[in-house]
């Protein structure tokens, strides 16, 4: 179990958006406009800090959607790669109690978490609002 | 009189007088409009005419907003650093001023005020004549209000352009930045027996079984140099221009190839165009999930706001999902080489084939 993480209750940023594809879900952090690709499993992960919750509870509820121990560094790198990149904040006061653990999609098992940072940002300023992208010379 | 920076003056119908109204198809929204200067109504048709593609209306729509449009004695804005929260164009810093309201102001002064509850807003102009500039801003706050209005309707205003397998209704989503080939590719795949939804925008929403597009201008956007290659489309330069800052003409698509424009169809393919300075023709590679997230995420103006960027993320993801995807290279005169448009014609083909679903 990995030491370096914070002891509090973390949250996800309200400015982090996601969506549930069939086999995981994809977030959008729209403070750096960068995308992340979460498989079934780390989107579970990334779940647990919706309503605020330490790395402990979070991987308690890992434990309890089918994780094993040895999946222990797999959780710890997802919920260290959220604080790295600022996706979870502290939760200031007590927070809400933890509740039901997020469940895993349906018709996924538990693998491996993996959340992934896609390579390039959207751009922070547009051509207008319907188009974003900056023009070709022509 | 002074103006705080998001202070748009009111403008209501009893203010305009002598004011010309006007009404606007915008796909799933109807834009009835009050002008205070009728000049600047004809000034503005263009634009706000552009969105003339057949709507087959779903419940609630079209959704009706009224624009109040009135001249202001206010001389040009002082250029201001872009830090429009909600979001930031080149013209535009829009901000969420309250619940409810968003509002816009531009570098040369003209300013919006959307209140999207009531489906309202009020355009403030400065002095617009002989400024192509303080008009082609004001087309930009219309832009703003079209894309509000649609994605409060449900849908997700998409750049892009589509070509629609000649007998089903499957489409490819062409994506790219302006000026990348995304229009030349569509037509010279319009003469290959392919249909389209438009070569620049698109709106599209989750349906059953993916996601659909739908088409809402019937016009193209052409480069008279493309005369040389699209015999059909005769002298390019007869067409009108539609912008001063592009050489660009307004093709209508149905007086070159009639019944080739279609109204919706469904999302199965995601093309990333990109213009090569090297290379030969045409080539193309598989485009894996998060590059379709990534290449629909540049496609997209995705506001800074959760709650307003949620549903666009959400049919991003879905597209991306649900439509395979193919990286497109675009070598030098391309579009030159028949038989590497025909190979790309029929790989596309195949990638839209019943059997592929």
């Amino acid at each position: 179990m990995s030491t370096d993480l914070p002891a509090g209750r973390l949250i996800l940023r309200p400015d982090v958006v996601s969506t549930v594809l069939h086999d995981g879900a994809v977030l959008l952090d729209l403070r750096s406009k960068y995308f992340y690709s979460a498989n079934a499993s780390a989107w579970a992960v990334v779940q647990q800090f919706e309503a605020g919750a330490t790395a402990y509870e979070a991987r308690r509820a890992c434990a309890a959607l089918g994780a094993r121990e040895a999946d222990s560094d797999a959780i710890d790198a997802v919920i260290r790669h959220l604080v790295a990149d600022d996706l979870v904040e502290p939760l200031e006061g007590p927070g809400q109690p933890a509740g039901e653990p997020a469940a895993i999609l349906e018709g996924a098992a538990w693998s491996a978490p993996s959340l992934t940072r896609h390579q390039e940002p959207l751009q922070r300023i547009m051509v207008s609002a319907f188009d974003p992208g900056i023009p070709m010379a022509e | 009189m002074t103006m705080s920076a998001f202070e748009a003056p009111a403008i209501t119908g009893a203010a305009l007088g002598a004011a010309d109204r006007t009404v606007h198809a915008w796909g799933p929204a109807a834009l009835r409009a009050h002008w205070s200067d009728p000049a600047l109504a004809r000034a503005l048709a263009r634009h706000s005419n552009q969105y003339d593609a057949p709507w087959r209306a779903g419940p609630g729509e079209p959704r009706c907003w009224t624009l109040d449009v009135g001249c202001v004695k206010r001389e040009r804005g002082e250029v201001v650093a872009p830090t429009g929260g909600f979001l930031t164009t080149v013209h535009l810093d829009v901000r969420r001023a309250a619940p409810g309201i968003v509002e816009s102001r531009g570098r040369r002064g003209t300013m919006l005020r959307i209140d999207e509850p009531a489906q309202a807003a009020s355009l403030a102009v400065p002095p617009w004549r002989d400024r192509p500039d303080v008009i082609e801003e004001a087309e930009q706050q219309l832009t703003l209000l079209s894309a509000r209005a649609w994605a409060l309707a449900g849908w997700t205003p998409v750049h892009g352009a589509t070509v629609v397998h000649p007998r089903l209704d499957r489409c490819a989503v062409l994506c790219a930045p302006s000026g990348s080939g995304k229009t030349t590719l569509t037509f010279s795949l319009l003469r290959r027996g392919w249909r389209t939804l438009g070569d620049d925008k698109l709106l599209a929403r989750r349906a059953p079984g993916g996601v659909e597009a739908r088409a809402v201008a019937r016009r193209m956007h052409l480069d008279p140099a493309a005369s040389r290659w699209l015999a059909e489309a005769g002298d390019i330069r007869r067409f009108p221009t539609y912008s001063p800052w592009t050489d660009k003409r307004h093709v209508d698509l149905e007086g070159v190839w009639p019944g080739r424009l279609v109204t919706s169809a469904v999302v199965c393919l995601v093309v990333r165009v990109r213009r090569e300075a090297e290379g030969a023709g045409l080539r193309w590679a598989p485009l894996e999930l998060a590059q379709r997230i990534d290449v629909l995420g540049r496609q997209v103006a995705i506001p800074g706001e959760a709650a307003a960027a949620r549903p666009l993320v959400a049919t991003i993801g879905a597209m991306g999902a649900a439509a395979r995807g193919l990286d497109l290279s675009v070598g030098p005169d391309a579009f030159g080489d028949s038989a590497g448009v025909d190979r790309f014609s029929d790989a596309l083909m195949a990638e839209l084939s019943e059997d592929r679903a």
